[in-house]
């Protein structure tokens, strides 16, 4: 699996395209310029890889994931006239994915959806929000942080953690891989998580971190 | 990022808002790690304590950017975005031709910024791709699939989840294995089995045993519970039905957990019917081969049923037996 690294999101793109930007995100109120349509397709490429890891927090089924972003930057799309453009697109485009999560919940079942209200998804993003605060041009870049975290993660949690989300398998699975019972992979998964966590938050900027 | 609050299963102190103990390793309640959805196996466990959530919310935020993290795709991303921009696109052409311009002018966009250079090669047709599927899965051979049948309610709550083994071959002949439910009455293990001919039934404690001819497979399955759909199982005339029943498109590729490139294809039902054995289908198919490697199909009544099925190989000739065992 190769990275991406070319498109509208590049400062080399961005530059061909002469807008003026704000790094590390491309600020909506900078492309008064750019027809409607190019401006949503430059602010989508930007924003649709963190918008659809939000969705995965919540939704267990990839499949239903997809359906959800396509359908959240659908409405983005129709509703376009109302986004501010002095505030940043992600909070606004993620407040859509989370509205379409909260009404689809019956549709799509809490065997699908794992327990959402407005408060936990208010919650969830704004570990999203942080996220972009770590200095970065694209989201990829911004995982480059969670990459890092990651490679120092040691033990039974790194362990428990590649083999969960890098190799697909169940708790149950990594359990008979690890010699180790299923409960303490559970919490070798979540400890390892929170790890993840403190030290994304480390890597905030100074003034951040208060 | 989310402080915490909350109180703690062991001794610790706090740091930077959370709790650690004497090894630095995250404390907190018992109670509030089951309500982590993420890693249940089980039925959820229904609403958090308000305390929990910060707890929760940052397990769940870690838990999407891990999976978005392992499963990055630039063919998929470009994919997606096509896909949206599709649909944009058409939407404004039914509603008039006033967006020819912005049509017209992201083309020049796309060309300027020399987009070709990393777009993927052009999608091939799902009606193409599916029809390489359904050659693959024409071939006399053995095919093994994971089966994964869930069963919501029409509260759209899970009712049941079950797993099993198949074995699959063109003709109508399959074999699944995995443990049944009567009803309220669970058993233990179980085989259902096809030679195309007829469809049997056989428990392994000796509580079951039925056969009947094909065309009167539905008497089997109701006898099984309603379980699972036996017109699943057959799963070359499962995917050589998606064309005539359904819209097909395709969604985009991604990468496969053996790297070779999938094509991701969704099926719609052109009539829609609601309670329909299969109202929409995904499936994703391997490039390199053309065989499909995972299949996921809603349909039933009500909340309705998902059917998963994942491919995991062929079986070895001689290892399947297909004929009724008695």
């Amino acid at each position: 699996m190769w990275r991406w690294r070319c498109g509208c999101s590049s400062p080399g793109a961005r530059a061909t395209l002469g807008l003026r930007l704000s790094p590390p995100a491309v600020r909506a109120d900078n492309l008064v310029a750019v027809q409607p349509r190019d401006l949503f397709e430059i602010l989508m490429r930007e924003h649709i890889d963190s918008v659809r890891a939000f969705l995965l927090s919540s939704l267990r089924d990839a499949v239903a994931a997809e359906d959800v972003l396509q359908e959240t930057f659908l409405v983005a799309w129709r509703i376009l006239d109302r986004y501010d453009r002095k505030l940043p697109f992600g909070p606004w485009v993620r407040g859509i994915a989370a509205k379409l999560l909260l009404n689809h919940q019956r549709k799509l079942g809490r065997s699908r959806l794992h327990f959402c209200d407005a408060e936990m998804l208010g919650r969830i993003d704004e570990d999203f929000r942080d996220l972009a605060r770590i200095p970065a041009d694209t989201f990829d870049e911004s995982l480059d942080a969670l990459r890092d975290c990651l490679s120092r993660l040691t033990g039974p949690q790194r362990e428990s953690i590649v083999l969960h989300y890098e190799h697909g398998l169940h708790c149950k699975q990594i359990a008979e891989r690890l010699g180790i019972g299923f409960e303490a992979v559970k919490k070798h998964l979540q400890r390892g998580r929170a790890h993840l966590h403190r030290c994304l938050q480390g890597k905030l900027p100074n003034e951040d971190v208060a | 990022m989310n402080a915490h609050d909350g109180s703690d299963d062991h001794d610790g102190h706090r740091a930077g808002g959370e709790m650690r103990g004497d090894k630095g390793r995250e404390l907190v309640p018992d109670a509030w790690r089951a309500h982590d959805e993420t890693l249940a196996d089980d039925r959820p466990a229904g609403a958090p304590p308000v305390e929990a959530k910060d707890w929760l919310a940052d397990q769940r935020a870690m838990h999407g950017l891990l999976r978005a993290l392992h499963s990055q795709d630039a063919a998929a991303r470009e994919g997606r975005v096509a896909a949206i921009l599709a649909r944009i696109d058409a939407e404004a052409a039914s509603a008039g031709p006033r967006r020819w311009f912005a049509v017209a002018a992201a083309a020049l966009l796309l060309a300027t910024l020399g987009f070709w250079a990393v777009l993927p090669a052009s999608l091939p047709t799902a009606a193409a791709a599916v029809e390489r599927a359904v050659g693959e899965l024409a071939r006399d051979v053995v095919r093994r699939f994971r089966v994964e049948v869930v069963r919501n309610g029409a509260d759209g709550r899970e009712r049941a989840r079950h797993e099993f083994e198949l074995a699959a071959s063109p003709g109508g002949r399959f074999r699944l294995d995995g443990r049944f439910g009567f009803g309220a009455v669970q058993l233990g293990e179980f085989t259902v089995g096809s030679d195309g001919a007829e469809v049997w039934g056989l428990g392994s404690n000796g509580t079951f045993k039925m056969a009947s001819p094909v065309a009167d497979a539905e008497r089997l399955q109701q006898r099984l519970g309603d379980v699972i759909d036996l017109g699943y199982l057959d799963v070359h005339a499962l995917v050589r039905r998606l064309p005539e029943e359904c819209e097909l498109r395709v969604i985009g590729r991604e990468d496969g957990r053996d790297g070779q490139a999938q094509l991701r294809i969704k099926a719609m039902r052109r009539d829609g019917g609601a309670s329909a054995l299969l109202r929409s289908a995904w499936l994703l198919c391997d490039e390199a081969t053309g065989m499909v490697t995972h299949i996921e199909v809603e349909g039933g009544a009500a909340g309705g049923r998902r059917l998963t099925l994942e491919y995991l190989g062929e079986k070895p000739p001689g290892l399947a037996a297909f004929r009724r065992p008695w």
